[in-house]
Formats: C-alpha cells, structure tokens, sequence
C-alpha cells in the first residue's frame, strides 16, 4: 500500500462548510436541474425513459450526494451534467452557466468510477492533461496537486506501477488541476476495498473543503454519501426521478469519530429505508444499503 | 530449441532411411558445403522481397484504417476487405497475381497480401482499445475527436499494433518465398528450395527451411524488442 502522509495529521480547516465564501456569492444556483428527461432509444422503434422530470437545486460550493437504486438514471443525471449526453428535455445550469453537450463547461472537473488515466503517461503527464488540453502548462499547480493527494514521490511512475487506490488519487488530482468550480464525481471509490475508501472519502472532505468547489457525487455508499454531503438526493427507479434532498447537518470536518455518532447512523438509517421502498421489486439482489461496516460492490 | 534439435536427432539417429531424413550433422554439413555464397544470394533476394512486402502491406493496411479513423461507418466494409484477403488461399490466388503482375513482382504482392490482413486486424483493433471514459474525460475537457485521436486513441492503438507487426514478420517471409516457388524468378529461397527438391538434395531442402526459420524467428524476436521499447505500459495491468 501507499503512504498516506497527510492521513495522520488532523488538519483543521475552516470551522463549518457554510461560512465559507461570500454570502451574495451563494445562491441555490451551484446545481440547478429543471424538469430534466433523458429518453433513449432502444431499438425497433422501442424508447426507454432513463429519467423523467428530474428536479434538483443545490447551492454554490455545497457537495451533493446522489444515491439511487441500480438502473435509476444517476449516471445518466452525471453523465448530462457533464456535457456528454444530450438530455430530451429540461435545463441543466451548474454555478450559474447553462450546460451544453459539445461544448466543454469551463471549470469543470471530472472523476469516474474507472480512473481512466493513459497507461503511457506518468502521473504528472495524467494529471497535466485537462491543462494540456486547455492550453495551459502549469507545472507547479501540478507538483501541488500530487502532494495534495500524497502521490509526492510517485511522478514519474507509470498507473500500471501503481495500486487501486494510488491509482484513484491521481484520478481525483486530474479533476482537480482545472481548478474546477464544479467537480463531477461518478461512483469514484467503487472499485475500492473499505479501508482504502474511507482514507480518499476524508481525504477529499479536506481537499474540498480547501476549496469550496460545487460538488456532484453519485455513489451507491449510503455511509459515504452522508459523511461528504451537505445534501443527499434519492433518486428511485423506472423511471429514474429524484424523489427527495435530505440536508446532513453533520459538523465539518467530519472524522471516522463522526461515523459513531448517532446523528450519522440516523441519517444512514433514515436513507436505507428510503431506499429501500424506493427500490421495491425492482431490487436486484444488491446491498441497497452501506452501512460504513462491510458492505462492498 | 535445444529439445526440438534433441529430438530431431535422436529420431533421425534410430531412422533407416536418412536419405529423406537428415541427421542434424549432415544438415550443417550441407550448410557448410553450400557457404556463404548459396545462402548471401538467396537469402538476400528473399529478404528485400519479403521486405517490400512488409512495407506495401503494412503501408496499405495503415492507410485503410486511417480511413476508418476518420470514416468509421467504412469500418464493416475495410473488415470484409481483410478478411477477403485473408480467406482467398494464397496458393490459388499465387498463379492469378502472377499473370497480372508478372513473376517479378508476384512474390513481393503474396508477402504484401498476408502482411495486409494482419496489420489490418491488429490496426482497427486497437483504434477501438481506449475506454469510454477515457474518451469522456477529453471532451469533458474541451477538446474534440481529432485531440481524442492524438492524446488517447492512437497511443492506445500502439501495443495491438506493434503485435500484429511482429506476427506480420513470419507473413512476410512466407508470402516471399510462396512467389518465388511460383517461378519466374532467379535467386531466392523459393527458389533454391524449389531446385533442392528436384534434385533430391534432402539435406539442402532441410537446412533452407532451417535457415527460414531462423530468420523468421530473429525478424519476430526484432519487432517484439522494438515493441517493447515503444509500448513499455503494454504489459502492465492497467485496472
């Protein structure tokens, strides 16, 4: 395994995520999802309603969770945000500014579940490539980024040198080194085991809150969903909608202490069981729920 | 190597009739005998043929799937295109290229042919290798399909392409000698091979093909080297 040199230390940063910013600068438009469907067509003349009348208003720099059954459209909902699906209907604005398949959101910052990086780069060319992409070089924000996620040292190896997890922080830096406004984040610690997983949830509590970035997570994470979010979306399935936004008033930084409290099992509890009758018959064998003990996809 | 040889020698040792089965010994022996001026000539004639081949082949099947790079709806059509190739018994289609190319440049089109399909195969493959995320991430980004074709496909392509490079070689040479053994040429291995065995000259018919194969093999092991300086993330697990 990797070293985690920043794990250790407590860091405190800040005192709580909502004084952070200028109030003017803060009104419920960081996300702003109206009426959104998304039909696909499915073949001989078939469609199917991935998503219908998606409704969802988060303000600017709040970390939004998106938690679902399978199949209930969250990628789908990600995948529009992002610019790379066009959706049939409904307006998607992030921090104010109307997305557009086609054309790229400025300050936009992405993860997915796979981390995607080009095994022929190193870390660092994986990490430079939105800027490249861009058209602009900055070498330093670059070598900041990799301390930031603890891959100091690791620059010049290649991803296949490197661990699930290692693998994943670059993932997490990549997204990072536009300097986003607006992170989009698809199932990032997925393929990860627990341990591994509650180290990058802290870590990106801290890195976000360093930086007051609107935030999208999908997850299936019921535990990590409440220990990153201001909000938590439900969405149910077929069709895919949003069926409510619970707030998690969970002071910051939130710690693995935190996840022992019974204001966090409460919350976890109360999002179980939301999804749970959300998913009636249409749940298919899957844990719908991770409580934070042992459940893995 | 070394197993192979054993058995060939113990096999040829207990056998009676050594006349169509050679000892080992007397394989080097004909090597000797023949010398450097037999193999230089024919081996050389052989290896540019089998050489032009690898490059008109290769040449072509790059060209086609760069079309299909920026075509993709061509990309079922090209594919039938080589498999075509591929399925027409080079044997058969030999005397056919012979007649509308004429005998000097049927050999290099029967090793270009075989090159073709391989190449082609190993082109359009990995064009396709790169992953829909990382695909995603450049649009995310602001770039198009062309900066997805520079920073991500290509290079993705690489390790499939220079397999297929190396499993060209053997074509190559095989598609060469196949012409040559067509007639209407001088010098070469087919050639040679051709004479050896009308002459009833077992020993000289075995080493030629001894000798084949090891220029196959080291023309194999080249590219593989090649490719690995190129491509050193193929062989690394990626996920």
């Amino acid at each position: 395994m990797t070293h985690h040199p920043r794990l250790d230390s407590e860091e405190t940063v800040g005192s709580d995520v909502l004084d952070r910013g200028d109030e003017a600068d803060r009104g419920v438009d960081g996300i702003r999802i109206v009426h959104l469907d998304k039909v696909f067509a499915a073949g001989r003349g078939q469609e199917f309603q991935a998503i219908r009348d998606v409704n969802l208003a988060a303000p600017r720099g709040a970390f939004v969770s998106l938690i679902g059954p399978s199949g209930c459209g969250k990628s789908t909902v990600l995948r529009i945000l992002a610019g790379l699906d066009r959706a049939t209907s409904g307006s998607v604005m992030v921090n104010g500014e109307r997305v557009e398949p086609g054309h790229a959101t400025a300050g936009m910052g992405i993860a997915f579940q796979d981390p995607a990086l080009l095994p022929w780069r190193s870390v660092e060319r994986n990490i430079a490539l939105p800027l490249e992409i861009q058209g602009h070089k900055n070498d330093a924000a670059v070598r900041d980024l990799i301390a930031l996620v603890g891959l100091a040292g690791f620059e010049r190896s290649r991803p296949g040198q490197l661990s699930g997890g290692m693998r994943q922080r670059a993932s997490i830096a990549r997204a990072l080194s536009v300097n986003p406004r607006f992170l989009l984040l698809d199932e990032p610690f997925g393929a990860l085991d627990d341990m591994t997983r509650r180290h990058l949830n802290l870590e990106l509590q801290r890195i976000w809150m360093q930086r007051a970035t609107t935030t999208l997570m999908v997850t299936h994470g019921i535990a990590e969903a409440v220990l990153l979010s201001d909000y938590v979306a439900v969405m149910s399935a077929h069709p895919g909608h949003v069926v409510t936004m619970i707030p998690i008033d969970i002071p910051r930084p939130r710690t693995v202490q935190t996840m022992s409290t019974d204001a966090f099992h409460a919350y976890v509890d109360r999002l179980s069981g939301m999804l749970f009758s959300v998913s009636g018959e249409d749940r298919d064998g899957k844990p719908a729920s991770d409580s934070g003990r042992a459940v893995q996809p | 190597m070394l197993l192979l040889i054993g058995v060939w020698w113990g096999f040829t040792y207990s056998s009676v009739s050594t006349s169509s089965f050679p000892t080992p010994v007397a394989v080097v022996r004909s090597i000797i005998a023949d010398g450097w001026g037999f193999y230089g000539r024919n081996t050389a004639g052989t290896l540019a043929r089998a050489g032009w081949g690898y490059v008109w082949g290769n040449c072509i099947a790059f060209m086609l799937a760069a079309l299909v790079l920026v075509v993709p709806k061509l990309e079922e059509l090209v594919s039938q295109i080589g498999v075509l190739t591929n399925c027409l018994p080079i044997t058969a289609i030999g005397p056919l290229v012979m007649v509308i190319f004429g005998s000097r440049v049927s050999a290099i089109a029967l090793s270009a042919m075989l090159v073709f399909f391989t190449t082609l195969v190993g082109a359009l493959t990995g064009l396709k290798s790169a992953s829909r995320s990382q695909l995603d991430l450049i649009v995310v980004y602001g770039g198009n399909a062309w900066t997805q074709v520079r920073k991500v496909r290509i290079l993705a392509a690489l390790p499939a392409i220079m397999t297929a490079l190396q499993v060209a070689i053997p074509g190559a040479i095989l598609g060469a000698i196949v012409g040559e053994y067509l007639g209407g040429i001088d010098t070469g291995i087919g050639v040679a091979l051709n004479a050896a065995q009308r002459q009833v000259q077992p020993d000289r018919v075995w080493a030629l093909s001894l000798v084949t194969g090891i220029i196959s093999l080291l023309g194999y092991a080249l590219v593989g080297v090649i490719g690995r300086l190129l491509t050193p993330w193929a062989k690394e697990i990626n996920r």
